[in-house]
């Protein structure tokens, strides 16, 4: 994704609605007036962050039926979700890490062959 | 009831007979029903100038008496005793006695007494007897006759004067809080329940709990019969008085008009008091509906429903708490924040179904295990956990529903199912107990939300983890290059190179080199040290000179963020706290900001990995 297009998309989920919106569209499609209801939203609130979900590739509105269901766009959605994912995985994983070294730490015999020496320079 | 054994003094004369006669300008019912009505009888029961503030009269063969009259100087003297014999209206046999300090009687008299009606005038005559007592007690006994004449003066003067000849009054303590009894009669769902005499069933068409609203009801009796009412609610004063105008009776047949008063009292922490009066336009009417509707025993019927009812309700919370309904959901799904208000011995917490946790509290000398599991996620909007106690009986099923109301969240608490921890055997089970917890509990919510809301501004990024190792340990592992280098950095990750000067203002410059090969330099600046407790950073991107560079996929993520690291330590356990936010963002970095993490906090965590789900759905039917 470019990075413009990145930019779009964080502004677009930087909104709780529009984060409802995608959580309810992720369990499938979902017309506007469905959206709207759990919210307590008029139907042209709800458009308007429609609007800007579509402008930032997330959503699409189907043509196949009268009511013109919303879904998610793959796509653009995974490299979305990717990017954020990322970076929960960095800190848990590191976490997970942690957890490995600290046990290590706390075990004598292993905890002297990991003890620290002189910091190297590059 | 035991005779309490003769001392030296004088022996128990079972032959002597004190009798006592009153005549009274009122209709027998009317008398009996004032000796054998406590509301009544508090009213007149003991000479003049008493008051009667515990009345606990159960008036049927082998029921109870224990009755505590207040002279007019404060004194109480406590009176225990039992009916030995109930026919209405026309004789009562009963005993009674004053109980010492430490509740045993000190004399007992046993008492007769008849009600006989002649031209609309009642003759009351008590045969009394004493039939056992102690040394010290003659000071009371020599004092009985004159006693009981001054309270069948009282009693004229209830029977003759007030109104009671056209109302309907009755009393009952419930085992429940006074919020849930109040909630169990103005809730149209739990009114149904137990609205009525035994063997009848209600529909409610519309009940609207307000001055002006209108309630309408139909009662089915056993015979079929359909009995519609209405009634109009003049007063509603929650949690203490419900008055309503009441209009209907039998379908196809006379009805009744009346004006109804319910008081809703605390009488001790987790019991209540509710009395029902309901007053007629005339005795006669009153006396109809009586002879009619079997009011009285009716009443009686509807109040021990309710009595079987009350344990089974759920407690309903449903309070609005002044933060969006993001922050609230956080609050109540994020495990790091959770501990700060609602449980400091949670130990993880996770908003998915199936999330199993169990927990330890030390309340009132006991320990009382915690165990949830969730069963029910909707995420932003509903939380529901199974919640039951290690070693006891029951489990109950707690939910927190969200509505957003604009800047504010109106949330509603349900614990249902705790009839299930058998209160009777495990009183710290009780109902009472966990109201009064919750409303301590959602009052911490609400002052975490306070201040949480100060935070919000920044709008942080915060993860929590419990490390199986002492604070110190974990702090060396932060701050120290060889052991940052073995762990920092996705899983497949190394770190080829990297250069600690740890102080403030030093940095930590590191290369972090992904399984494929990519190289990705990043940078701490600290700003504050506070060993072994936090640490507070400046990250950035970089580069290999040690200079700061934008997100070579973003150009609108934050340039600079800034974390802080808190290590606390609980039984030999490191709780690590990581907050991240924006450091002096743009408008434009704040919005990047708020876009991934707000999607990212473990509240949300739950749409990640359900957008993830779906996604790879798709891509497998591709």
């Amino acid at each position: 994704m470019s990075p413009d297009r990145l930019s779009l998309v964080f502004s677009a989920l930087a909104d709780p609605t529009r984060r409802a919106i995608l959580a309810q569209l992720s369990l499938r499609e979902t017309s506007v007036t469905e959206l709207a209801e759990p919210h307590d939203m008029s139907l042209p609130a709800v458009s308007k962050h429609l609007r800007v979900l579509e402008r930032s590739g997330l959503i699409e509105r189907g043509r196949e039926a009268q009511w013109r269901p919303c879904r998610i766009k793959a796509a653009p959605m995974k490299e979305a979700v990717d990017w954020i994912q990322q970076y929960r995985r960095h800190w848990e994983e590191s976490f997970d890490r942690l957890e490995v070294l600290l046990k290590e730490m706390q075990t004598p015999a292993l905890a002297a062959s990991t003890a620290p020496k002189k910091p190297k320079l590059h | 009831m035991k005779s309490t054994p003769p001392s030296k003094n004088p022996r128990p004369s079972a032959d002597q007979e004190i009798v006592i006669t009153r005549e009274f300008s009122a209709p027998r019912a009317l008398v009996f029903e004032a000796w054998t009505n406590p509301v009544y009888l508090a009213r007149w029961w003991g000479p003049q100038g008493f008051t009667n503030p515990v009345c606990e009269w159960d008036v049927r063969a082998g029921g109870k008496i224990y009755d505590v009259m207040r002279g007019p100087d404060g004194t109480d003297y406590p009176m225990g005793g039992e009916f030995r014999e109930v026919v209405a209206p026309e004789k009562l046999t009963m005993s009674t006695g004053a109980l010492d300090a430490k509740g045993k009687l000190m004399f007992e008299f046993l008492h007769d007494v008849a009600f006989t009606e002649k031209d609309g005038k009642t003759t009351v005559t008590i045969r009394s007897r004493l039939i056992s007592t102690t040394s010290g007690s003659e000071h009371y006994t020599n004092g009985y006759r004159a006693g009981m004449t001054s309270s069948l003066e009282r009693l004229a003067e209830v029977v003759e004067n007030s109104t009671i000849d056209r109302e309907i009054v009755m009393s009952r303590v419930f085992a429940a809080p006074r919020e849930l009894v109040w909630e169990a009669w103005t809730n149209p769902q739990h009114v149904a329940r137990w609205w009525g005499p035994r063997g009848f069933s209600t529909t409610i068409e519309t009940m609207d709990v307000r001055p002006g609203g209108v309630w309408k009801h139909t009662m089915h009796g056993p015979d079929g019969a359909n009995y519609p009412n209405k009634s109009v609610f003049k007063e509603v004063v929650k949690p203490e008085r419900i008055v309503y105008s009441h209009g209907g009776g039998r379908e196809h047949g006379p009805g009744a008009s009346f004006v109804s008063t319910w008081t809703f009292e605390e009488v001790a922490p987790g019991r209540t008091r509710l009395t029902i009066r309901h007053v007629f336009t005339s005795a006669a009417e009153r006396d109809f509906v009586v002879r009619e509707f079997g009011a009285l025993e009716g009443g009686k019927q509807t109040l021990e429903r309710l009595s079987e009812v009350l344990p089974q309700l759920p407690i309903v919370i449903e309070r609005v708490f002044t933060a969006p309904a993001e922050s609230v959901w956080r609050a109540l799904t994020e495990f790091g924040l959770m501990k700060q208000w609602y449980f400091p011995q949670l130990e993880a917490f996770e908003a998915r179904v199936g999330f199993q946790t169990q927990f330890n509290v030390h309340h009132n000398g006991k320990d009382f295990l915690h165990v949830w599991q969730v069963t029910d996620v909707v995420p932003g909007a509903k939380l529901s956990y199974r919640w039951k106690f290690g070693g006891y009986p029951g489990e109950s099923l707690l939910t927190f529903e969200l509505a957003a109301e604009g800047e504010r969240t109106r949330v509603t608490l349900t614990h249902a199912g705790l009839a299930g921890f058998e209160p009777d055997r495990h009183p710290d089970l009780a109902p009472g107990n966990f109201l009064a917890g919750w409303q301590s509990i959602t009052a911490s919510l609400e002052k975490f939300l306070a201040q949480k809301a100060a935070l919000a501004a920044g709008r942080e990024f915060v993860l929590t983890r419990v490390f199986d190792a002492p604070r110190e340990l974990v702090w060396k592992a932060w701050t120290d290059a060889e052991h940052l280098r073995r762990w920092f950095g996705p899983k497949g990750f190394t770190m080829p190179a990297c250069v600690l000067d740890f102080r403030p203002g030093g940095t930590f410059h590191y290369c972090l080199c992904s399984p494929d090969g990519h190289e990705m330099w990043g940078k701490w600046t600290f700003l504050e040290i506070d060993p072994p407790a936090k640490l507070v950073v400046v990250n950035s991107f970089s580069d290999a000179v040690g200079g700061v560079t934008r997100h070579p996929m973003s150009p609108t993520w934050p340039r600079e963020t800034l974390s802080t690291t808190t290590f606390a330590e609980h039984a030999g356990r490191t709780t690590l706290t990581l907050r991240w936010a924006p450091y002096h963002p743009t408008d434009e970095e704040q919005r990047t900001f708020d876009g991934a993490f707000g999607s990212m906090n473990q509240g949300w965590k739950g749409t990640m990995d359900q957008l993830e789900t779906y996604l790879a759905g798709l891509t497998a039917r591709k």
